[in-house]
């Protein structure tokens, strides 16, 4: 930063008039010519070395920056396809479309119980498959699911029916075959009385056992269960509700069942612990509002309502107040409304997104987290049946016509917004909104949560404390040695502190996490007491010192004093650390730890921000310190012979002319310090837990945003949101320093000014 | 991190210095393991050789190098390289072809495969090499027994899945004295980790962790950490076991379940997966003929001999005809 100011004008004046005031006496004119040039080659060199480390940061702000932009790029979705389906008859709550996830095939489930196929590429209807156990029992509902294509189906005469679709790819030197197959896995009879089944819901876990829960027309309700090569379970659900039933949904595992009424009514079980009533009720609005489309968003833990008003809402479970184990549904987020009731709603297969189709033909993409609506389509007409491709990369709408529509889509990232990076955002299963950074999960249906704001926290709660353990020590030993430390002895301390500076960050890391750390969790008390008998020592030694008469204490050269020092350095190492361990058992108990946390509520973490401050304040020292010396050696001599002459001490001459004078150096060295400790990666990589948390304690740990990059980035999928993510962390850092170092420099030059009219 | 590489020359060295490395780790839990006398023999093919690099999980990076080394006793022209940084690093290393071979402790997420699937035109291929189990650590001197699956998700969950009610202390488990005040210190893996997946899939039952959890880089830096944190709790391998933690059982609606072969085996503990390597196998053309002699080594009895020597349990005669019959 000194440098910056100081090249453009330093080698060219003395140069120029020092060449042209002898070049006219004494050095012939071609000599002349020639330092001419070589100045103005010098020039041009050091001109554009400048400009290229503009250009080059320029460059790699341009190319983070565009990594880092399709993250707020709005979703795109154009119409592919627009056709009538052959024989399309629907049928509310029978109805159910699907797309193989190649989208080679799209399949409508016939309400004679056959699948009708057309082959997307250039809408081509292929051979119907039927249903055998459909031809002995009549179809009356069916549901199918998001994930892998597992049917639901549901007969007049009191059946359900568990089938799959299955696409099988083989492939061949021409390329990739898709075929289609139905599999009928089991036939259950869940009506003794033979009562129609009027709703049916299921699901399939990732090991393939299946729940579901079906409502026959004669009011009984009843939840399944079924494994490959188990036992087929079926039992009766009780309970009384008002209204008459529209929609039914069960979570995986048959934990959950939700049965919403049209008197505006949702019923919530718990199966695992009553079956017999509900465990909850929820009265989902004024008179007059209903459930027109309910279902899951993926992994079963949030539900997505549409209404007859065009209200779309998601809803999920908290932890309620009175009892820690319950949890309570309740609305948390209210999407952007449909002009008329919403008729269907389809959840994505891989994300928290879903798609609700509406009565005046309308289609919404939505997403959870952010609550953002990410496409918007009209259909040719009601919507009765939607469609989200298994790679979310096609949408299909069929309206009651019979006439559908497809629209590719290009969505990489719905979970970002301004509000999701920056805002606290309410996640599913959270109990309140919360700023979270948990980026990845082991599982599809993990929703990520990337809240930078733990992150920023971090960066800065690393920094501060790194700064609060440097900056004293770096500026007052920078004082000392540079106006009272003999000149002997200072040629050996400054190159030997900026030795400290080449010591590689990572063996600092090292020696703080796994040396470090331990130590200072059973000796903190120790250090503490070190830190505060040290200053007392030197107190009493310096008025002890004064006592000394003159003539013994002129015996040792000036500047020599610090030797003096050091035995009582190791005096008051040793003094606290015997008085560590008895004020640990006088003032805490003989556990400090348990006393942070009896105290606080607060954990004492081993890899806590003391350590840091340690660590990184080592890794700083050394930049604070040398610049700082630099500027308090290049206060003018004059200043200090004048302030000395006029009768003020060595000491009153360092705090009152020289400091001051030299604080524009100091203050920028102090932010070099702090930009230093900002992107410092491994010192806080290895030394902390890397914990996410939102903490100023001294007592936990952190993590920064440059530490969180090494973290996550070999992880992240290269082009995805995770990626793209963690180059926005790099901008915010870049951001983070620029704005540090010029506000920095500005002050500098400030003061610079203001005392230079001393 | 653990980039070794194994050329034939520096073969003893390596292991010298691998199996240094193991001792040092502890060896394994109490129970002889014993491999099913239904694994076939390793059946070594004449003219195998080239170059092999595996990129993938740190969980599988030690018995990566052990596999390698038995390979490249039978094939002394075969040179291969082991990088283990976690799971995650596997999909794009098979993606960009860097790799042949990719260790997985999870399996791969949809967008992995899709990701592979756009590059190639088909699925990469899963094959099960080993069982595993994690266990739960405490500190030796730790007095808790054992701990139910809820308990596990309410200590180290946000999102506590399981409806247990938070656990924040080890009074809240039942311990007195001492122990009844003592926070409860968590540590676990980096999520770069299949591990870290896994636990969150199972324990967690698909919920958060706690952003108070430590995030390790390694399964044996959790271990260390435990070891010198007399409050502390984490997951980690059970190949990882040392002498300065102890593993506890786990219960799951019944009796609480010590890590071991047999309950791996018919996945009794609760915290069961399998390990695997993912590879390329071309639909048409098949498998390279020399990730296919390694993967057979792997499945042999050779090669689950070596599963065993670090740690981990071997998979049934059953599942090495099926993954076989994959590789086909």
């Amino acid at each position: 930063m000194q440098a910056e100011t100081d090249i453009p004008a330093a080698p060219t004046p003395p140069v120029q008039s020092g060449a042209s005031a002898r070049g006219s006496l004494m050095v012939p004119r071609k000599a002349a010519r020639r330092v001419k040039i070589i100045d103005r080659l010098a020039g041009g060199i050091i001109r554009f070395g400048g400009a290229s480390v503009i250009i080059a940061v320029a460059a790699i702000f341009v190319f983070i920056g565009r990594e880092a932009l399709p993250l707020f790029l709005p979703a795109e979705s154009s119409l592919q396809e627009e056709a009538d389906v052959p024989g399309f008859v629907p049928v509310p709550g029978v109805t159910v479309v699907g797309v193989d996830e190649y989208e080679t095939f799209a399949y409508w489930l016939h309400p004679t119980g056959a699948l009708h196929l057309v082959a997307l590429e250039g809408w081509k209807p292929a051979d119907p498959i039927a249903i055998p156990a459909l031809q002995k029992h009549t179809l009356s509902s069916a549901y199918r699911s998001a994930v892998k294509d597992h049917l639901y189906l549901g007969t007049k005469d009191g059946h359900v029916l568990l089938a799959q679709v299955r696409f099988s790819a083989s492939y061949s030197e021409t390329g990739r075959v898709v075929k289609p197959r139905l599999v009928e896995e089991k036939l259950l009879r869940v009506s003794e009385a033979g009562s129609p089944v009027t709703h049916v819901f299921g699901r399939h876990d990732s090991q393939g056992r299946a729940a579901f829960a079906a409502l026959c027309a004669d009011g009984s309700l009843a939840v399944g269960s079924w494994e490959e090569g188990g036992d087929a379970v079926v039992e009766r659900v009780g309970g009384q509700w008002m209204g008459r039933p529209t929609h039914l949904a069960v979570s995986e595992g048959g934990r959950a069942l939700f049965l919403a009424t049209d008197a505006g009514r949702l019923y919530h079980w718990e199966l695992q612990e009553d079956r017999e009533s509900p465990f909850q009720i929820y009265q989902l609005g004024d008179g007059g509002r209903r459930v027109t489309a309910m279902d899951f968003v993926i992994g079963d833990h949030a539900l997505v309502l549409g209404f007859n008003d065009g209200r779309v809402e998601q809803w999920f479970g908290v932890r309620d107040n009175a009892d820690d184990t319950r949890r309570l549904f309740r609305r948390i987020r209210t999407f952007e409304s449909l002009p008329a009731a919403a008729t269907t709603v389809q959840p994505s297969g891989r994300d928290k997104g879903f798609v609700v189709g509406g009565e005046d033909g309308s289609v919404r993409l939505y997403f959870t987290t952010s609550g953002r609506t990410l496409v918007r389509q009209q259909a040719a007409g009601a919507v009765a049946v939607l469609c989200y491709a298994p790679k979310l990369t096609s949408l299909l709408a069929t309206s009651t016509n019979g006439h559908t529509r497809v629209w590719s889509v290009r969505n990489p990232h719905p979970e970002i917004s301004l509000g999701t990076l920056f805002g606290k955002v309410w996640y599913e299963g959270y109990d309140r909104p919360e700023f979270t950074w948990q980026s990845t999960g082991g599982s599809d249906d993990f929703e990520s949560k990337f809240s930078l704001v733990p992150l920023i926290v971090g960066t800065l709660k690393g920094a501060f404390y790194g700064l609060l353990f440097a900056v004293p020590i770096a500026v007052l030993a920078a004082l000392y040695t540079s106006q009272f430390m003999h000149f002997r002895i200072r040629a050996l301390v400054k190159p030997a502190v900026e030795i400290m500076a080449a010591l590689p960050s990572v063996v600092i890391g090292f020696l703080a996490g796994l040396w470090l750390a331990p130590l200072l969790e059973r000796h903190v008390l120790s250090v503490v007491a070190m830190i505060g008998i040290l200053p007392l020592l030197i107190l009493v030694a310096v008025i002890g010192w004064q006592q000394i008469p003159m003539r013994q204490r002129a015996k040792i050269p000036a500047g020599m004093e610090l030797a003096l020092i050091i035995p009582l350095v190791g005096l008051a190492l040793w003094a606290g650390a015997q008085l560590g361990p008895w004020l640990e058992d006088w003032f805490f108990h003989g556990d400090l730890r348990q006393w942070v946390y009896d105290a606080f509520g607060q954990q004492f973490e081993q890899r806590n921000s003391i350590v840091i401050g340690f660590a990184m304040g080592f890794a700083v020292i050394p930049i604070i310190f040398t610049i700082s010396e630099d500027a308090l050696s290049n206060v003018p001599q004059h200043f200090i012979s004048g302030s000395l002459a006029l009768g003020a001490s060595r000491w009153q001459t360092a705090t009152r002319i020289i400091l001051p004078t030299a604080s524009p150096g100091i203050f920028s060295g102090v932010m070099v310090g702090f930009g230093r400790a900002v992107g410092e990666t491994m010192i806080v990589l290895m030394a902390t837990g890397n914990t996410p948390i939102l903490s100023f304690s001294p007592f936990n740990g952190m993590r920064t945003l440059s530490a969180n990059i090494a973290v996550e980035i070999p992880e992240a999928p290269v082009g995805g949101t995770l990626y793209r993510v963690l180059f926005l962390a790099a901008i915010l850092l870049f951001l983070m320093t620029f704005v540090v170092n010029t506000v920095a420099e500005v002050i500098r030059q400030r003061l610079r000014e203001k005392y230079q009219a001393v | 991190m653990n980039r070794t590489t194994i050329l034939t020359q520096s073969r003893r060295a390596a292991l010298a210095l691998a199996g240094s490395l193991f001792l040092a780790a502890g060896g394994r839990a109490e129970d002889t393991i014993t491999l099913d006398p239904d694994l076939k023999d390793y059946q070594p093919v004449s003219g195998v050789s080239g170059n092999l690099t595996s990129i993938g999980s740190d969980t599988l990076n030690n018995l990566m190098t052990y596999w390698a080394e038995g390979f490249a006793k039978i094939y002394p022209n075969v040179k291969i390289q082991i990088e283990g940084k976690g799971s995650s690093t596997a999909p794009p290393a098979l993606i960009a072809g860097t790799a042949q071979l990719g260790p997985m402790s999870r399996r791969m997420k949809a967008e992995e495969v899709d990701a592979f699937e756009q590059k190639y035109g088909y699925k990469p291929k899963l094959i099960a090499v080993a069982l595993d189990t994690l266990a739960v650590y405490v500190h030796k001197d730790n007095p808790i027994q054992s701990l139910t699956l809820q308990q596990v998700d309410a200590m180290f969950s946000s999102t506590k899945r399981r409806g247990g009610k938070d656990i924040s202390k080890w009074g809240d488990l039942g311990l007195t004295g001492e122990w009844k005040n003592k926070p409860i210190s968590l540590y676990g893996r980096n999520s770069a980790s299949g591990t870290y997946g896994f636990f969150k899939e199972g324990p967690l039952d698909k919920g958060d962790f706690k952003s108070s959890v430590k995030e390790q880089p390694g399964s044996a830096s959790v271990v260390q950490g435990i070891e010198k944190d007399l409050g502390g709790v984490g997951y980690s391998g059970i190949g990882y076991k040392t002498s300065g933690v102890k593993a506890l059982p786990i219960s799951f609606r019944g009796r609480p379940v010590m890590p071991s072969q047999k309950s791996a085996n018919d996945f009794s503990y609760p915290i069961t997966r399998y390990l695997y390597i993912y590879i390329n196998k071309d639909p048409v053309k098949g498998t390279d003929p020399l990730v296919k002699e390694f993967i057979k080594f792997v499945l042999s009895k050779q090669g689950q001999e070596i599963t065993i020597k670090d740690g981990y349990y071997p998979i049934s005669a059953k599942k090495e005809a099926e993954m076989m019959a994959e590789l086909e």
